[in-house]
């Protein structure tokens, strides 16, 4: 008995692992491809390493100023903006009761942190020997990230662009 | 015991008559042949195994971008699908150092692999959402192990998680904030109410002692903010106040009062749980649980002090050097931490923690010697007034010992 429970303890984490990076996968290969304009600068972690954090810029701000903003839940609905390398902007913010009933066909979810909509995406883990190059060019407003979107409005990062192109393709330049 | 320090301790008892040739023979066989690894080569393993591990999360932060993404997840799963492996082939105890050793191995690579997966697919979380996905995922594994490192590494990635959280935004505004501050500030309570939940429900019961240590640190941090607070002036500036740390809101708003009220309800709410976990604990001897109970009521009531003394009224201070700073403050906050550590002290020698004990009993002595610096200031004041409070020590120590019984008998009354 012991030894199967013993099993089922190590199986554990190995089967949630799989889950978490099987999910992600399923969410990049699956959504609707959107690219968004940001701003940042680059810290790091103990666990993942330097990573670029940038604000995106949805051309709309949404309203979570005020404490009893923090952590309400919000969709930034997303239209493609005509004429501007593709670009997607959010047309407005819509509040996690009015999703349902709105004429929104894309959109991300996220919630109101620190006085912003913050969606889970914006961190692009970089190596170290790039950071400081990535950083300045996210800086001075050539950076662009792709993300793909979910029916439900989960968004994971595919790419990041610097001047249109791949940061690989930027770096190699 | 050592072995040399036993064959002395058995031949002292031979000689005294207490055992026989035979029976001192008896208990040196069976001490050889239950012989386990020592505690201090057992530390060593463990350190190896956590600089090693933190060396491969440092490998893996260091993000090595020409290497495919499906390569390094392979290698990855691949290491930890053999570290799982080697883990059910030593399952059975015949060697617990080295299972212990895989097993730490094991559980800092499932750390590695969240920063790995993380990394990867950008998935931007907390540091507190990592931490708190690794203790779940993970402790299983730990309620296998067979010595503490394992149940220690957990206990306090589980509360780094837990403080990480309650500070992960540092505008604690809005409802959720209210309830992080106040969490936070539960600590000492709600990590000793999990221990006691640990120490009743067996299959977790390896992680009560981290626990009921890490409850006591709490407290002792706990007090200590308080004395600071107090005993330094700070407290008369508003982010001193616990409900008001990080409070973007500020003084007397509707969301620092929603605080304040969420703060000491839960504060009481968990005092009262914890004095019926202590009434019924009847493992425990009745000593024991009325120092617990002292304790977990004293905590209470330093935390409802923030709330009973009506700040306000006194003048504004931005310097700790005022003259005019109240006496009764200067005083109150090294009167509640000299009590505490006298409680931890006796709680400490009733357990028999002697080096814990010895502690408690330094920091009261530091902490006299802090008071008269802080309140008279000059050297004549202070040697008298560390004179006085020595010889009143030395007089309570007396007392007490020539009517320890008495007091004992009566105390243990209480919980009869």
């Amino acid at each position: 008995m012991k030894k199967y429970l013993l099993i089922a303890a190590v199986a554990l984490p190995l089967v949630v692992l799989f889950g978490m990076m099987f999910a992600r996968q399923a969410r990049l290969s699956r959504g609707s491809q959107v690219v968004l304009p940001i701003e940042g600068f680059d810290p790091r972690d103990l666990l993942s390493g330097h990573y670029l954090t940038y604000r995106i810029n949805y051309g709309a701000s949404a309203d979570c100023y005020g404490g009893q903003g923090a952590g309400r839940k919000l969709y930034a609905c997303l239209k493609k903006k005509s004429g501007d390398e593709g670009l997607y902007r959010a047309s407005r913010f819509i509040g996690a009761d009015d999703i349902l009933d709105s004429d929104c066909s894309l959109f991300i979810a996220g919630r109101c942190e620190n006085g912003r909509f913050a969606a889970g995406v914006e961190k692009f883990y970089i190596p170290e020997q790039h950071a400081a190059s990535l950083d300045k060019a996210v800086r001075t407003g050539k950076g662009k990230i792709v993300l793909k979107v979910s029916g439900s409005g989960a968004a994971a990062i595919q790419d990041l662009l610097i001047n249109g192109k791949s940061w690989r393709e930027y770096q190699e330049q | 015991m050592k072995p040399q320090k036993l064959a002395v301790q058995l031949a002292e008892w031979e000689k005294q008559g207490l055992i026989t040739a035979e029976q001192s023979g008896g208990i040196i066989d069976y001490e050889s042949s239950r012989r386990t690894v020592p505690w201090v080569v057992y530390s060593f393993i463990m350190l190896g195994v956590t600089i090693v591990a933190v060396g491969i999360i440092s490998l893996i932060a260091a993000n090595w971008s020409d290497i495919p993404a499906g390569m390094k997840l392979t290698a990855d799963f691949g290491l930890l699908i053999g570290l799982a492996a080697c883990l059910c082939r030593f399952g059975d105890g015949a060697k617990p150092a080295v299972f212990d050793a895989v097993a730490a191995f094991f559980i800092f690579l499932c750390l590695a692999s969240i920063g790995l997966i993380s990394q990867i697919y950008h998935t931007g979380g907390e540091l507190y959402q990592a931490l708190f996905l690794w203790c779940c995922i993970t402790l299983p594994v730990t309620l296998f192990a067979f010595k503490r490192f394992i149940p220690n590494l957990w206990a306090a990635a589980f509360l780094t998680a837990v403080i990480a959280y309650c500070f992960h935004e540092t505008r604690l505004g809005g409802a959720e904030g209210v309830y992080r501050l106040a969490l936070f500030w539960s600590l000492p309570l709600s990590v000793f109410l999990a221990a006691v939940f640990c120490r009743r429900m067996r299959p977790l019961g390896l992680l009560a002692r981290p626990l009921f240590f890490w409850s006591a640190m709490f407290l002792l941090g706990a007090t200590v903010y308080f004395d600071s607070a107090h005993s330094s002036g700070f407290i008369l500036q508003h982010s001193s106040h616990p409900v008001r740390l990080f409070h973007y809101g500020g003084y007397g708003t509707g969301q620092a009062v929603a605080s304040a009220t969420v703060f000491y309800a839960l504060i009481d709410v968990l005092t009262v749980a914890a004095l019926a976990a202590i009434f019924y604990m009847k493992s425990l001897d009745r000593k024991t649980r009325i120092l617990l109970g002292l304790l977990a009521a004293l905590f209470c009531i330093m935390m409802n002090m923030y709330g009973i003394i009506d700040y306000a009224a006194y003048q504004k201070h931005y310097s700790s050097y005022a003259a005019d700073y109240p006496l009764f403050l200067k005083l109150l906050g090294p009167a509640v931490c000299i009590s505490m550590l006298l409680l931890l002290s006796f709680l400490f020698a009733g357990l028999n923690f002697q080096r814990l004990f010895n502690l408690c009993v330094n920091l009261i002595g530091l902490r006299f010697l802090i008071i008269y610096f802080q309140v008279f200031g000059s050297l004549a004041t202070t040697g008298i007034g560390l004179i006085v409070s020595g010889l009143i020590i030395i007089a309570a120590v007396v007392v007490w010992y020539r009517s320890r019984k008495k007091v004992q008998a009566w105390l243990g009354g209480l919980l009869r």
